[in-house]
């Protein structure tokens, strides 16, 4: 790979996360969302019953899967609002890789701070260490999976009315494999049951999403802009 | 002799079921600027994303430098400079950090540093500025600037004066003059009289559609 495609590649995960930190505001917003579904169990369920102990791994992550979509219009739909995504597709840098830097870029500005609020908040809620490290270890191998399928529904609607809907429909049916291995990750270790399993097939996931997403992801692009 | 640099022969294009314009055909070679003028809807912004790789052809064929240019084929845009409708540039990064970011996902060889691309265009006071902040004038300005400091040989300009002042419209006629004299190719739809230079000046008229 030539070196001005990886200044290229640089260049388009920098000004990502510039503008992920100018409008840091906005990105509060998902988290605060996050918070709220998180802490509408305990009033539900009930604060002195231990069913919320036995749940609260589950409902992280439900609500990690929600909060991640809140963020998705930004990969593509704003910069297809504003022009700047033509000068991406015109771009005689491989186009994957670019696209690989916009999910990226998701990652690090909408799952990463998610990551360590839900560290936290589970750390109020009292869940065992064991327990804990087996969520936030589930957490970190699988959002990269998210980030990427995420990216790839967003090239596939860049255009569409109805975006942001839409998109959540899309992708949530395709976390599915995710969110199972990650909450049962989580259910075994509250159980002392290996969960080494879980992690590998997570790895996994992520490891064939992020070889084919950014092909898909690259010729859904191209086809949308046509 | 080698092939001229961009030849369209019998384009077609079809918008959903409606044919937008077939049996289109051009050829621009170095040093020339073809002004694009049609009706509202004639399908002028349609054709310039044809000849920029963004669409592909509903028919005919298209070839830059003697090789067929389809959608995703790199050998033209390492050589294109793309203007759309929407300036393309972010609201959020000051003008500076934008026309950084455009040059390093450009693969032309830039002519002179940004900030003298700025200064051309009459924004080096508001490098520090955050485009969101500029009037839509001083955006197009931005959106030029990356004409004037990338070095490339093909323009595509979809209403390049749109917002543009007075003096900003005379800055284009002489960008693309120069353009012109450097040997390069200029496409370049607008509704406004082109003041450039006759020996490299041509204009493309789309024809009333023919009836069956």
């Amino acid at each position: 790979m030539s070196n001005a495609a990886i200044t290229a590649a640089g260049a388009v995960l920098m000004r990502d996360l510039q503008r992920a930190w100018r409008r840091r505001g906005e990105l509060m917003q998902p988290l605060v969302f996050f918070t709220i579904t998180v802490y509408l169990f305990p009033l539900a369920i009930g604060p002195a019953d231990d069913t919320l102990r036995i749940l609260l791994p589950s409902i992280v992550w439900v609500a990690v899967l929600l909060s991640m979509t809140l963020t998705l219009p930004d990969v593509f739909a704003v910069d297809h609002a504003d022009g700047s995504l033509d000068h991406l597709a015109l771009s005689p840098h491989p186009l994957a890789l670019l696209v690989l830097m916009k999910a990226a870029a998701h990652w690090l500005s909408g799952a990463a701070p998610l990551l360590v609020l839900a560290g936290l908040l589970c750390a109020v809620f009292g869940l065992e260490t064991y327990t804990l490290r087996a969520l936030l270890l589930g957490l970190l191998l699988g959002s990269p999976v998210l980030s990427l399928i995420g990216t790839l529904a967003s090239a596939l609607t860049v255009g569409l009315r109805g975006g942001t809907l839409l998109l959540a429909l899309l992708t949530l049916p395709m976390y599915i494999p995710v969110l199972i291995f990650g909450t049962s990750a989580a259910r075994n270790a509250a159980l002392g049951i290996p969960v080494e399993a879980e992690m590998f097939l997570l790895s996994g996931l992520s490891v064939l999403a992020l070889t084919l997403t950014p092909w898909a992801t690259a010729a859904a692009l191209r086809a949308r802009l046509g | 002799m080698p092939p001229p640099a961009l030849q369209a022969r019998e384009l077609a294009c079809m918008r959903g079921d409606d044919l937008i314009f077939d049996q289109l055909s051009l050829t621009a070679d170095a040093g020339e600027v073809w002004q694009i003028v049609g009706a509202n809807g004639a399908g002028k912004t349609s054709l310039l994303k044809i000849f920029a790789g963004l669409a592909p052809a509903a028919g005919g064929k298209l070839q830059w430098r003697g090789t067929a240019v389809q959608v995703g084929a790199a050998h033209l845009r390492q050589e294109l400079c793309y203007l759309g409708h929407l300036p393309g540039v972010t609201g959020y990064l000051s003008v500076a950090e934008n026309i950084d970011y455009l040059a390093k996902l450009s693969g032309c060889p830039q002519r002179m540093r940004p900030a003298e691309a700025l200064l051309a265009v009459g924004l080096a006071e508001l490098a520090d500025i955050p485009v969101r902040r500029l009037s839509a004038g001083q955006r197009q300005r931005l959106a030029l600037a990356r004409f004037v400091l990338l070095d490339s040989a093909l323009w595509i300009m979809d209403e390049p004066l749109t917002a543009l002042d007075h003096d900003g419209q005379r800055m284009v006629e002489a960008m693309l003059a120069d353009h012109a004299r450097r040997g390069g190719i200029a496409i370049v739809s607008t509704h406004h009289a082109l003041a450039v230079p006759p020996p490299h000046f041509r204009r493309f008229e789309f024809g009333a559609r023919p009836t069956p």
